[in-house]
């Protein structure tokens, strides 16, 4: 390797150095906006004085990982806040839609506008969830400074539905479905098997694991109830579509489905409810929005490839004309995530007073109590029922059903950590005592 | 810290190179082993003592083998013919048994483990032991990055000095620049001490080695981002999956096989530019592997300096092919069955050496030929390839028994479910299709990157140019950029 040719190579050297330097000194020393000196930004999170002696986790392998978790979040914070990745990621994601039909690393283009959330579509065509290689692997993959994630969903579930059952509540399941398996037709194979083969749409286009967890559930006497199914068919029945284009959440006429057939099947359930009645109207407003897996794309605003999609939301709402809202001393709880949120919770981008909770309240003429994090299901909706609890707010009062909404694809990426209902109970005795 | 990262590209290589060119000579090693250890550390910090361990227990044993006296100025060489005293064999057993250790313990104490532990759940099963006895929980180890490749670096110096082949360095620094000299610390070039010795003492840096240095940088980094990444998606789709139809098992293993290729070279060749960059000439690692018409030459132009360090210290020490036919096939068995297991501490490992390993005694059985010899040049590189494809689905599965599924899809065998026909709808966009077919052509037609920077001229340094662009605007926009070297 001793033979050059190229003659001034110094201008190569310049060709090459000059982004790399540009990217820095655009990012850290040039004024945009506003002064810049060099430490400002992410770095300053490594050396920030107010983090130094107070937040010190001693020495050894503590310190060690608390080390590791900064140079980690430094490290992503100058890749997100990188002037030329925001300059350029836009154009490029919508160079590969438009010509690659390679989405990112959170959403998939499918076919004909439709997109699809990858979590959804691994959760579909991954490997068995419960095995317990599986299992294990996703233990093993959490990063070093945070807490090995427990990635099996049935010690959870049983334990919850223990802890429920010496209350006097019953748990009642509910995985919301991922886009795939009621749409397959999104992700058709461009030369593979015609959509319109049976086989695409049978009942048992799943994960391979699922139909154990729920005959696992079941035989644990936890009752599982498939929305799939409802879905399905609902899709079968009226060819609407259950599931938004570019959303990863279903479409109003979805939630109303699975609604009617929760609430039916609520009733034959048996429980000792209470008289109390609730009845409600519903009335039909259209919604139009953006989807969030659109958002994701990072699609760039002056060339937009999806028309926002426009729904009719039932909002329902009582004689009054009042929105619908959870009543606290409702016999019926829903834990639930962004699906049990959507139509609901304005900022989801869909409207209100239209989602889960109210359809199911309006089938059921019941009130209905409603706990919902987005993206949340596997723990956080129990951890804050626990906070709340503690706190003094007996969600739990009175209460003869819960209903736990999660998002399937949760089985397969959540962290199932079991919440201690004990806590739950005493804060509950607590209250009860207090109240005395 | 990996090279295709923007942490690196942008702030550590920039202020790397400016720190070690504002420096003078003299200081220009303990640059490089101050860079080379916050490089190391920002992986885990803590594994920097692991490093600094290994590297002074070696840098001692070297001194002791060759007799240092510190107040002799002499060099401190050994004589290649002389035998050694107990005082030299004692030094390097002390420095082989901490390097094996190391290894042993950071790399294999998880497998043993997991090994043991599936050998008594078997036995349970057989009512011969409490199926609550194992040691599932007892402590799992993390494994340190690149310390396959720095402990069998520093072995190979008190190997070199112990047969009088090096002599000794005297600087701690120089011998800490050479085990964690960063361009080829996490994926290798593996460099054996006598390659870059005089190195170490006297290099030369010049605008046209640096430009080709960056020539070598930019080739290998669209390699990894422009080939290797797609591949990857697509071989990660199909090795993930539950089940997959006959096309896709086979789609996924090739792409497979082109992610392995364009991550493991374009990271050589990410090195050897860095290398240069800083005045050093690294040993080439890939010679167009997937050219070969047999497993014999593939593993002349696979990883060829693990290759290398695998013949001169323990197929050539074990007696190579010199104590007849019989031990010659013990001996490939034995460096392809540890060869396997260096990759990664898994039984899917020791599978995939132990065919590599079969293949070439097989070869050997006939001469050095392979058993296609007689057949056209194109029909002997598609053999040899499906036989180095079959070999990857134990290297990437993620066990046994995904493996075996996997095969048996390669295989035609069992009805695929449902969901695998979803798989397509990902699989063949028009993005990774080109790709894979661009990454096909680049494997069998184009000139390797070696050949491009050894004569730069200005289309060739325009054409490095433009991909660097390219490549680095990818990276800045891609999310998908997996570091496939954690498990070496």
């Amino acid at each position: 390797m001793s033979d050059h040719t190229l003659r001034h190579p110094g201008l190569f050297i310049a060709a090459c150095l000059a982004p790399l330097l540009y990217v820095v000194l655009s990012q850290h020393v040039l004024p945009s906006g506003e002064a810049r000196g060099f430490r400002a930004g992410p770095f300053a999170q490594l050396t920030d004085a107010e983090l130094t002696p107070a937040d010190r986790t001693g020495w050894g392998l503590a310190a060690n990982r608390e080390l590791k978790r900064r140079l980690d979040a430094l490290e992503r914070r100058l890749e997100d806040e990188s002037h030329l990745k925001k300059w350029l990621l836009p154009s490029v994601q919508w160079l590969l839609v438009t010509a690659g039909g390679a989405g990112n690393e959170s959403v998939y283009p499918g076919r004909e506008n439709w997109l699809i959330l990858r979590q959804g579509f691994d959760y579909l065509t991954g490997q068995p969830f419960l095995e317990k290689d599986v299992l294990e692997r996703r233990r093993r993959a959490a990063p070093a400074w945070l807490p090995v994630p427990e990635p099996d969903p049935r010690p959870a579930i049983f334990d919850f539905a223990r802890q429920l059952s010496e209350l006097g509540i019953r748990l009642l399941v509910l995985p919301a479905p991922t886009k795939l398996m009621i749409h397959p037709e999104a992700l058709q194979r461009p030369q593979g098997p015609s959509i319109d083969n049976p086989s695409l749409g049978s009942p048992s286009l799943n994960n391979p694991a699922f139909a154990d967890f729920r005959a696992q559930l079941e035989a644990g006497g936890v009752d599982v109830f498939d929305t799939a199914a409802i879905l399905r068919h609902a899709r079968t029945a009226t060819g609407v579509e259950q599931f938004l284009r570019t959303d990863s959440h279903w479409t109003p006429e979805g939630v109303d489905a699975v609604a009617r057939e929760l609430a039916a099947n609520i009733r034959q359930l048996d429980l000792p409810f209470s008289g109390r009645t609730a009845r409600w109207r519903r009335q039909q407003r259209p919604v139009t929005g953006v989807g969030d897996l659109e958002r994701s794309l990072e699609l760039p605003g002056w060339r937009p490839l999806f028309a926002p999609q426009e729904v009719t939301v039932q909002r329902v709402v009582a004689r009054s004309g009042r929105p619908w809202q959870p009543e606290l001393r409702a016999e019926i709880l829903l834990l639930g995530d962004s699906f049990t949120n959507v139509y609901s919770q304005p900022d989801v981008g869909w409207g209100r007073s239209a989602g889960l909770a109210e359809q199911l309240s309006f089938h059921l003429e019941r009130p209905v109590d409603r706990l919902a994090i987005n993206a949340g299901s596997a723990t956080a909706t129990r951890r804050r029922l626990a906070q709340e609890m503690a706190s003094g707010k007996n969600r739990l009062a009175g209460k003869r059903l819960v209903v736990w909404q999660f998002a399937i694809r949760e089985l397969t990426v959540g962290d199932w950590e079991p919440v201690q209902l004990s806590e739950i109970r005493k804060a509950s005795s607590r209250r009860e005592e207090g109240e005395q | 810290m990996v090279f295709s990262s923007h942490l690196f590209i942008f702030y550590f290589l920039p202020l790397a190179l400016a720190a070690y060119y504002a420096l003078p000579w003299r200081l220009k090693n303990l640059t490089l082993v101050v860079l080379s250890y916050l490089f190391y550390g920002w992986a885990n910090p803590a594994f920097v003592l692991v490093m600094l361990f290994s590297t002074a227990v070696d840098y001692a044993c070297g001194l002791t083998i060759a007799g240092h006296k510190p107040w002799s100025r002499d060099p401190v060489q050994t004589v290649e013919t002389t035998p050694r005293s107990r005082r030299q064999r004692m030094a390097l057993t002390v420095s082989m048994v901490s390097n094996l250790s190391l290894l042993a313990f950071f790399k294999y104490f998880n497998f043993g483990v997991d090994s043991l532990d599936a050998m008594l759940a078997a036995l349970a099963r057989w009512g011969l032991t409490s199926p609550d006895f194992g040691f599932d929980n007892v402590l799992r180890v993390t494994l340190p990055l690149g310390i396959s490749f720095y402990t069998f670096q520093s072995m190979s110096y008190t190997l070199d000095v112990y047969r009088g082949r090096s002599a000794a360095l005297r600087n701690p620094i120089d011998f800490a620049c050479f085990v964690s000299m960063f361009p080829q610390l996490v994926a290798g070039p593996i460099l054996r001490f006598n390659e870059v010795a005089e190195q170490l003492r006297h290099r030369t840096h010049s605008l046209a080695k640096a430009a080709r240095g960056f020539a070598f940088f930019a080739l290998g980094l669209a390699k990894k981002v422009l080939l290797a990444n797609p591949c990857g998606k697509l071989a990660d789709t199909t090795f993930e999956a539950a089940s997959v139809t006959f096309i896709d098992a086979w789609y996924g293993v090739c792409a497979y096989a082109f992610q392995i290729y364009f991550d493991f070279s374009g990271y050589s060749d990410m090195a050897i530019g860095l290398g240069l960059l800083l005045g050093f000439h690294f040993p080439k690692n890939f010679d167009s592997p997937y050219r070969s018409q047999s497993i014999t030459e593939f593993w002349r132009r696979w990883h060829m300096s693990l290759s290398r360090w695998l013949r001169d210290y323990l197929y050539i020490p074990l007696g190579g092919n010199r104590r007849g036919n019989g031990r010659t096939y013990v001996n490939l068995a034995i460096v392809m069955l540890l060869g396997g297991l260096w990759h990664g501490a898994a039984w899917t490992f020791v599978i995939w050496g132990a065919i590599h390993g079969l293949l070439l005694a097989a070869e050997r059985l006939r001469g050095g030929e392979a058993a296609t010899s007689r057949l056209p040049q194109p029909l002997r590189v598609a053999l040899t390839f499906v036989l180095v494809l079959v070999s990857w689905v134990f290297f990437r599965a993620a066990d046994l028994e995904v493996a075996l599924g996997y095969l048996g899809s390669m295989m035609g065998i069992g009805q695929p479910r449902p969901e695998a026909a979803l798989l397509g709808g990902l699989l063949y966009q028009p993005y990774y299709l080109a790709t894979f077919v661009i990454a096909a052509l680049v494997t069998w037609g184009a000139p390797q990157t070696w050949d491009v920077c050894h004569r730069l001229t200005w289309p060739k340094a325009g054409l490095s140019l433009i991909l660097f662009w390219v490549a680095l605007v990818a990276m800045e926009t891609q999310g998908y950029n997996p570091f496939i070297y954690f498990i070496f």
